[in-house]
């Protein structure tokens, strides 16, 4: 009834407005299935006129004068399309996708299809938010999503957290396919070059059902944009520089279209990276500087009801680790805890010594679809081969064997059918994963985790019905899992214990819209994730923390191959709120994760060794409670004044032993206003933003049981070597601006970080033990497109 | 190359689904026992009185390098008054021949410091060797007694400070070793 009110309307301004203009813009409106949308608007926001898609989907607008006009179509649930048509203009085919973010001004909309669940709570960075942050790992860049954060150890290694979960709980989905990296270290970083990227997403909820166990705590989607398949060369150059630890970083795309023999488009992209030491407020961190050389290149064919992608990238990194953080003992540890700084501090260089992380990760993928009368048939392949090699400070001469040593090749198959009938539409689908995990000999040290062969098989469908102002939806999934340890009793027996876990995953949601400005989603996950390898065979001294740990079926100083494993299950439930008008946008969400059997690191007394008493953690299970809340609000106060706001906070109760978990993000509270112009001069989209991002004090801390007392603390308690550091608030400022440069155009920001060049330290920075965070930083980021042909697609066939 | 029926041979999707075959039915070797080689089993200080009398010898043994030490003596007693010639010896006893660490240390002097602290008890150490840069290194020691009294605990800490050196204790850098032992100064 509303849609034929606003229908008169629109026809009542349509009229008012008509001159002596004859031309008419006329088109058909349809989902990405080919479906119709009846009702969705089509709005020239110049002439203030617009209308509204007849129950086929068919619109017209007449009276028009020629010209170019700026076209926008929206429907409630799809994402807002931006056209730019000339008139006199053939008829138009206008492809909306659908969008969980459609309400303006809250979260912008992305470019991709979405690869998860309408109903979830789910944050895109796009491009825009991207740039100004280019060159930062990606567990940094993320960490500007309420709800998400990062496990660091030191400034260059970010470990993506998501509502308190990590590592094998997070799902990191690169280009399609799952990446599969040594995740189960605290120090490891996902192995992604940025650059790559166009878009990320991240997703808050469990999205088990489409991707399995691994998504328990959320996914994060990092994006390349589409290839485009216009003929005509086009790219772009990326530089940056950053004071703090005097980084130089260059990256550039170049991609084209060509026409013969069938519709094809290829993209080459590669990046280099080099920086030094960070700096403290205070002091040099010795021994921190990372670089990177990456490369990618993709090349795709399309031809009428069919297409298929070819991708590969190379990604190379050497990351140092802060000296002072390598410790041989407790007693180390003490020092360090007990200094206002870091033993070690030297002179700035780029010279990265050990201990250091070498990884190089490379993918292959091959993704293929095809139209059939029943839906889209999609397929895809992606090989992975990771190695990671970490290098520590060793005698004789032993420094330039590595201390870890790791080949890890991985193989996935997925294959999904997307389909419609009426107003149901979903994917059903299978993932095949091998994973073959070897420690390459010649380190002189046992390895931390064992070698493994993984093969998995899931099988899924998620179906969704829209209905109005309604979408439900639904989901379920089966996995088995086969796992085969190779590792070693004490007596130096191999041991081949295998495993083969039975599990399945759930999923309903709903999304609801009140009115245009209101929607409230709802979904709640059900999954199981066996425990990882890393989390059953894990053995040995980690140098970082100075402990020692043991796998779940450790049993004494030997293995117990034959007791039961319990796997985690875990009910996660979010519930978003999003309410939108011209001046406020405002997006809360509530979540809560129970999980049964959760794995984690419980302190287990203490060995005494020839390097003194070492801290014995043992993996083991509790149930485990997260809940929190993340809230975004936007405040447009005038044209050019915005305010932005962003809170999270977060709840964690270990609930058997009635304590509190470690590593857990303490609340933060985001505030950014911005003052834009749209051109001054002949600069487009000036910008000054001040930002005062406040980090407060982790309250929820374990129990602080010092270095120095660990041999005397025989409890079972969760504790920390230190207490938790105090509170923080930072000032950053930003500005940016794109000037014209000849055909094209170079878009410049600046930006600086804790401007006022404060001392603090991160509770989530595992090497807030031994050192500061970074202090001021300066960074200036400039991108030169070398776009010739910026047409937006029209007439796109879905 | 096997051939296919032509209609798969075409089909692009078929390429990775025969990588995937490949890499199933590739067999994997069976990993070996790693041999650590960084493992110091065995700390071992020979003391020897300077103008003659008892030898004693403290040892710190450690079988498989990760706990559960065997301390000998229970507790050394050093006679009052007397002045000890100290030699440090450090040996990983897990692999056959029993390899002697004391050279390595010997050999990258200026890379390791061997720092010692006294508890509860009236002796003095001080150094008798030094590195290429004229820092001390530990491995010879002198141990000087005083006056009798209660059981105490010499500490001794072996760090390992490659580039960082500066002959001080404990300086940067991290322990590779770290040992108590009980004395007790006696008439």
């Amino acid at each position: 009834m509303r849609y034929f009110l606003l229908l008169f309307l629109l026809q009542a301004s349509l009229t008012a407005a008509g001159q002596s203009c004859t031309l008419a813009l006329g088109g058909i409106v349809k989902d990405a299935d080919g479906k119709v949308l009846p009702g969705a608007t089509i709005w020239i926001a110049s002439l203030e006129k617009g209308i509204v898609a007849s129950p086929d989907g068919l619109f017209e607008i007449n009276a028009l004068c020629p010209g170019k006009y700026e076209v926008e179509v929206k429907f409630v649930g799809y994402e807002t399309k931006r056209l730019s048509i000339t008139l006199p203009a053939p008829t138009v085919v206008i492809v909306l996708h659908p969008a969980i973010e459609v309400l303006h001004g809250v979260t912008v909309e992305g470019q991709h299809l979405r690869q998860h669940s309408l109903s979830q709570s789910a944050t895109i960075l796009t491009a825009g938010d991207l740039a100004v942050n280019q060159g930062k790992p990606l567990g940094e860049i993320l960490q500007t999503i309420p709800g998400v954060s990062a496990m660091m150890t030191g400034p260059a290694v970010y470990k993506p957290v998501i509502h308190g979960l990590h590592g094998q709980r997070i799902l990191l989905l690169n280009n399609g396919v799952r990446q599969d990296g040594q995740q189960w270290g605290n120090e490891h970083a996902p192995e992604i070059d940025t650059y790559i990227a166009s878009e990320i997403e991240v997703v808050k909820g469990a999205e088990t059902v489409r991707y399995g166990a691994d998504a328990l705590g959320g996914v994060v989607i990092v994006n390349p944009p589409p290839l485009s398949y216009q003929r005509g060369l086009r790219g772009e150059l990326n530089t940056g520089f950053v004071s703090n630890n005097r980084m130089g970083v260059f990256s550039g795309t170049l991609q084209g279209g060509f026409a013969q023999p069938e519709k094809g488009s290829w993209r080459l992209q590669g990046t280099v990276k080099k920086g030094g030491d960070y700096h403290a407020a205070k002091y040099n961190l010795s021994n921190t500087g990372a670089e990177e050389i990456d490369f990618s290149a993709a090349i795709g064919f399309k031809k009428d009801e069919q297409g298929v992608e070819f991708f590969v990238s190379s990604f190379n990194t050497t990351i140092g680790i802060l000296r002072s953080a390598h410790t041989g003992s407790l007693a180390d540890l003490q020092r360090s805890v007990e200094q206002k700084s870091p033993a070690y501090v030297d002179d700035f260089t780029y010279r990265i010594d050990n201990p250091r992380q070498q990884i190089n990760h490379h993918l292959i993928k091959v993704s293929a679809f095809r139209h059939t009368p029943i839906g889209k048939l999609t397929f895809l392949y992606g090989g992975q081969f990771n190695q990671r090699k970490e290098f520590d400070v060793r005698r004789g001469g032993r420094s330039n064997k590595p201390s870890l040593s790791l080949d890890l090749f991985s193989h996935a198959v997925d294959v999904s059918l997307d389909h419609t009938l009426g107003k149901l539409s979903g994917s059903a689908g299978l993932n095949f994963t091998v994973k073959d995990n070897t420690n390459v000999p010649g380190t002189g040290i046992t390895p931390l985790i064992p070698d493994y062969d993984q093969t998995s098989a899931g099988l899924f469908i998620l179906e969704k019905l829209r209905t109005g102002k309604w979408l439900f939806e639904g989901g379920v999934r089966v996995d088995h899992q086969h796992l085969k340890v190779m590792t070693f009793n004490q007596a130096r027996e191999l041991l081949k214990p295998a495993y083969d876990f039975h599990f399945f995953a759930g999923m309903l949601g709903i999304s609801y819209y009140f009115n245009s400005q209101a929607r409230l989603i709802s979904n709640i996950g059900m999954s199981t994730r066996p425990p990882h390898v890393s989390e059953l065979y894990s053995q040995g001294l980690h140098h970082g923390s100075a402990s020692i740990e043991q796998g779940l079926l450790g049993d004494g100083d030997d293995w117990n191959i034959t007791s039961p494993v319990r796997m985690e299950h875990a009910w996660k439930w979010v519930n978003t709120l999003q309410l939108t008008n011209e001046k406020v946008a405002l997006e809360a969400s509530l979540h809560v994760n129970h999980i049964d059997n959760f794995v984690y690191l419980q302190a287990a007394g203490t060995r005494l060794t020839i390097r003194g008493y070492f801290p014995f953690f043992k993996f083991n299970q509790t149930d485990a409670l997260l809940a929190g809340s993340d809230v975004s609000f936007r405040w447009t106060m005038s044209k050019r004044l915005t305010y932005a706001g962003k809170f999270s906070w977060l709840y964690a109760n270990d609930l058997v032993q009635h304590d509190r978990l470690p590593f857990m993000p303490p609340p933060t509270l985001d505030n950014t206003i911005t003052l834009a112009w749209p051109a001054v001069g002949k600069l487009k989209d000036v910008y000054f933003a001040l930002g005062l991002p406040v980090a407060f004090k982790q309250n929820r801390a374990p129990l602080t049981v010092y270095p120095e007392d660990i041999p005397d603390y025989d409890g079972h308690k969760n504790f920390d070597y230190m207490p938790a550091p105090p509170g923080y608030a930072l000032v950053s400022a930003e500005m940016g601006t794109v000037f014209p440069a000849g055909k094209h155009s170079m878009t410049v920001s600046i930006k600086g970080e804790n401007l006022l060049n404060t001392s603090y330290r991160n509770y989530m920075n595992r090497l807030r033990y031994f050192a500061d965070d970074i202090g001021r930083n300066i960074s200036i980021r400039i991108k030169y497109d070398l776009l010739k042909n910026d047409k937006p697609e029209k007439n796109q066939t879905p | 190359m096997k051939t296919f029926p032509r209609s798969l041979k075409t089909d692009l999707t078929i390429l990775p689904i025969l990588i995937l075959a490949v890499t199933i039915a590739a067999c994997k070797d069976d990993p070996q026992p790693v041999n650590e080689e960084e493992v110091i089993t065995t700390v071992i200080v020979d003391l020897v009185p300077r103008s003659g009398g008892n030898e004693i010898q403290l040892k710190w043994y450690d079988e498989s390098g990760d706990g559960n030490p065997v301390i000998t003596p229970s507790v050394a007693t050093l006679i009052t008054g007397t002045l000890y010639d100290a030699q440090i010896t450090l040996l990983n006893e897990t692999v056959s021949p029993v390899e002697d660490i004391t050279e390595e240390i010997a050999s990258e002097g200026d890379d390791h410091l061997f720092c010692f602290s006294v508890a509860g008890a009236d002796v003095t150490v001080a150094y008798e060797d030094t590195d290429e840069s004229g820092h001390p290194i530990g491995l010879s020691t002198t141990w000087t007694t005083g006056t009798g009294g209660d059981e105490g605990t010499l500490t001794l800490v072996l760090r390992h400070q490659p580039g960082q050196k500066d002959g001080t204790c404990p300086g940067a850098g991290e322990t590779d070793v770290e040992v108590s032992f009980p004395i007790q100064v006696i008439e």
